[in-house]
C-alpha cells in the first residue's frame, strides 16, 4: 500500500520535472502579440504544408502539429519575421512526416504518386485557369523540389531573400542561386511549351 | 556596368532586393539595353503567371478555428499533446490496432536504418583515420609539432583549431609523446597526437564530441587497431599498428588522466 503509493508520487515527480515549469499555452500579452505576428500567417502555413504534403489531410495535421510547437516555443521567438519563423516550423514538421511516412512504408515520397489537382478546388476555378495554369504546373513539378519551393516562396508567397534563408535554413545566397536555377528552368520549360501553343 | 554585370542581379533588382545605390546602377543599365530590358520581362511574365496561376487555397475554417483554440490553451495542451495533435479538424481518425502494430515496426525499422547507417558511417570513417595514419606515415609527415613535452604540443594546437585537445605525455607508462599534428578528417580539421609504444607509432584523432557515449567496440582495418574513446567530451580515436592490448592501455591510461576526480 504505502509502496504504492510512493511510486506514485515518484511518477508524478518525475512528470512534473519533463513538464514546463508554467502552465502550457500563453500569457495574455504574448496571446495577442502571437495571434498578430504568426496565427495572421495560419493560410500560406497551410499551403507550404500542402505543397510539401500533397495531401489536404496530412497538411492540415501538420499545421497543427506546427503551431502547438510554435505556441510552446513562442517565447523563444526574437526574429522580425513570424511567417518566417512559422514556416520554418511548418516546413520542420512536414519534413519530419515525410521520413516518418517513409519509414513506416518504406516508400519514398513519390511526387508523381501525389497530383497537382486540388480536391477542395471548386471544378470551374480549375477549368478557369485553362492550359498556361495547367503548363505552369507542369514546369513547377518538373523542377527538383528545394528550386520549386524557393521561387513559390518568392514569387507566390511574396517572401524576403532573408525571410526564405530563415524558411529553408540556408544562407541568403543559396537562396538567390536556387531562385537563379528555378527561373531558368522555368523559363525554359514554359518557353519550349509556348513555342508550340497559340 | 555591362550587360555580364548585370544580368546576375536581374533577379534581385525584380525581387527588390538590391540595395539602392546598386540598384539605380543595374537599372540606369536596363534602360539603356533591349537584351538586358528583355531579359528583365521575362522574369517579370514568370512573376505574373506564377502568382496568376499557382494555387492559393486558404485554409479551412475549422484549422483557423481550432488554431484560435489552440492559443487560447482550449485544446489539448502543448505539453501533454501526444507527438500527434488531435483537434476536431481530424475527427476521421480512426485508432485502429494495426497502426499501432505499424509504429511500432516503424521504430524498429528506424533503429535498424540508424545502426546500419551508423556501421556505413562509421566504415567510411575508420578506413579516413587509417588512411591519414598511413599517409602520415608514409610521407614522414607525422609530427607539424615534435616535442615530447604536453606543455609545448598543447599550446601549439592554439589558433590552428577551433578547440583545445587534452594533451599528456605518457612516457612514465611507456607511451611517450612525440609531437602533434593537425589533420582533416572527414571534412574537419582535427587534432592529431602522436604517441610512441617501442617502434610503433601512435595516432590519436582528437576533436569535439558532438553528441554521445562510447558505443563502438575496438575494431581493426588492414592490420591497423582503432580504438576509440570520449575523453574530456573529446572524441578520441587511437590508430596503430600496435596490438589491441597495447592500445587500449593507452586509451585507458589517456582517458584516466582527463577523467574527473572522484
Amino acid at each position: 500500500m504505502a509502496g504504492s503509493t510512493r511510486g506514485r508520487a515518484r511518477l508524478t515527480s518525475t512528470f512534473e520535472r519533463t513538464a514546463p515549469t508554467r502552465p502550457p499555452g500563453l500569457s495574455p500579452a504574448e496571446r495577442s502579440r502571437f495571434e498578430l505576428e504568426i496565427l495572421v500567417h495560419l493560410d500560406v502555413a497551410y499551403r507550404v504544408a500542402r505543397r510539401l504534403l500533397r495531401d489536404d489531410h496530412d497538411a492540415q495535421d501538420a499545421v497543427q502539429d506546427a503551431l502547438l510547437r510554435a505556441i510552446r516555443y513562442f517565447s523563444g521567438f526574437r526574429g522580425t519575421s513570424g511567417r518566417a519563423w512559422l514556416l520554418a516550423i511548418v516546413r520542420n514538421t512536414c519534413r519530419t512526416r515525410r521520413r516518418r511516412d517513409w519509414l513506416r512504408t518504406g516508400v519514398e515520397f513519390d511526387e508523381s504518386q501525389h497530383g497537382e489537382a486540388d480536391p477542395t478546388e471548386a471544378p470551374e476555378r480549375f477549368a478557369e485557369r485553362g492550359a498556361t495554369g495547367a503548363s505552369i504546373e507542369r514546369a513547377l513539378a518538373g523542377l527538383a523540389e528545394p528550386l520549386r519551393e524557393v521561387v513559390v516562396l518568392r514569387e507566390v508567397e511574396g517572401l524576403s531573400y532573408k525571410e526564405i534563408a530563415a524558411v529553408m535554413h540556408v544562407p541568403i545566397g543559396t537562396v538567390m542561386s536556387r531562385l537563379a536555377r528555378a527561373r531558368a528552368q522555368l523559363e525554359q520549360a514554359l518557353g519550349r511549351a509556348g513555342e508550340g501553343g497559340p | 556596368m555591362n550587360c555580364d554585370q548585370v544580368r546576375p542581379l536581374l533577379g534581385a533588382l525584380h525581387d527588390g532586393e538590391l540595395e539602392p545605390g546598386l540598384r539605380d546602377e543595374v537599372e540606369a543599365h536596363v534602360a539603356g539595353c533591349a537584351a538586358c530590358a528583355r531579359e528583365l520581362a521575362h522574369h517579370r511574365a514568370l512573376g505574373d503567371a506564377l502568382r496568376a496561376h499557382v494555387t492559393r487555397a486558404e485554409a479551412p475554417a475549422a484549422l483557423h478555428d481550432w488554431a484560435r483554440a489552440a492559443v487560447r490553451g482550449e485544446v489539448a495542451s502543448p505539453a501533454l499533446a501526444a507527438p500527434r495533435a488531435r483537434g476536431p479538424v481530424r475527427a476521421a481518425w480512426n485508432p485502429a490496432s494495426w497502426l499501432n502494430a505499424a509504429l511500432a515496426l516503424a521504430a524498429c525499422i528506424a533503429v535498424a536504418v540508424g545502426v546500419t547507417q551508423e556501421l556505413a558511417v562509421r566504415d567510411g570513417f575508420t578506413r579516413e583515420l587509417v588512411a591519414a595514419h598511413v599517409r602520415a606515415a608514409v610521407t614522414g609527415h607525422v609530427s607539424d609539432v615534435i616535442s615530447t613535452d604536453q606543455h609545448t604540443v598543447k599550446p601549439w594546437f592554439n589558433g590552428r583549431l577551433d578547440f583545445s585537445p587534452p594533451v599528456v605525455d605518457l612516457a612514465d607508462a611507456g607511451f611517450p609523446l612525440e609531437g602533434g599534428r593537425v589533420d582533416y578528417v572527414n571534412d574537419r580539421a582535427v587534432a592529431v597526437l602522436v604517441f610512441r609504444r617501442n617502434r610503433h607509432p601512435i595516432d590519436v584523432f582528437v576533436w569535439p564530441a558532438r553528441r554521445g557515449a562510447p558505443r563502438l567496440p575496438p575494431s581493426a582495418r588492414d592490420g591497423y587497431q582503432i580504438e576509440r574513446r570520449v575523453v574530456a567530451g573529446m572524441q578520441c580515436w587511437a590508430v596503430s599498428d600496435l596490438n589491441t592490448k597495447e592500445l587500449r592501455e593507452l586509451m585507458d591510461r589517456y582517458a584516466a588522466h582527463f577523467a574527473p576526480a572522484r
